[in-house]
């Protein structure tokens, strides 16, 4: 059974995560490299010009106010 | 003596992802990437069987390089009435399985979380929400003959 490193990366680190609730975060699981900021194209030119990796993942931190939103699933009219 | 024939009993590709929880709450997310041409992200999306359509964050269009006049328009039902968004046909990757999908993008929809819905999506896996172990064990459905 494959149990991904990037998802076990995001589970054992989602509550350090919440503290940049709103923001994008850019994480590469092998070498334990985070950065986060409020636009995602910024941060992946970033990672480019840094060379931190070639697999980082991006991942939006949802606010406690966005979940707590209500859901609506998108459905085709 | 006739020859027995076993049948192998775990598909080669079984994938798990435990929920990831979130202020307090617990969420089917998946790791999948995203391709158009050169450009690629690597994200995570709620994996949604109530959605009819995968919707992702609008700056994850800008990360693929797909421009709003490349997205077809297409109006999606809510409670409170219609939201139109911008639909682009691209490359999924998750775990082995890669295939072509058509994603919305839209703030609207994805105010949390990208979101992963059946069209495209749900006929190329077997799907199994575990809510006791809060895991989704997936497999894909190629792997299964």
């Amino acid at each position: 059974m494959d149990m991904r490193q990037e998802t076990r990366w995001l589970c054992e680190n989602a509550r350090a995560l919440e503290r940049f609730s709103g923001k994008w975060v850019l994480f590469c699981p092998d070498t334990g490299f985070v950065n986060k900021g409020a636009s995602l194209s910024r941060l992946l030119r970033s990672a480019a010009t840094t060379q931190v990796t070639d697999r980082p993942f991006v991942f939006h931190v949802p606010s406690k106010r966005e979940l707590s939103l209500a859901y609506l699933a998108p459905r085709r009219r | 003596m006739p020859t027995v024939r076993v049948k192998r009993q775990t598909p080669p590709n079984l994938y798990q992802f435990p929920y990831v929880k979130f202020h307090g709450k617990f969420y089917p997310l998946i790791p999948l990437t995203l391709s158009r041409e050169a450009r690629t992200v690597n994200t995570f999306a709620l994996l949604d069987s109530g959605a009819s359509i995968s919707v992702f964050r609008p700056e994850i269009a800008e990360a693929l390089g797909i421009t709003r006049k490349e997205r077809t328009g297409t109006r999606l039902g809510s409670a409170g009435g219609g939201v139109d968004i911008g639909i682009a046909k691209i490359r999924v990757e998750v775990g082995k399985t890669s295939f072509k999908a058509k994603i919305g993008f839209s703030k609207a929809f994805a105010a949390s979380f990208n979101i992963v819905g059946r069209e495209g999506f749900f006929h190329k896996f077997s799907i199994c929400f575990n809510e006791m172990s809060r895991t989704v064990l997936m497999v894909p459905l190629e792997d299964l003959d």
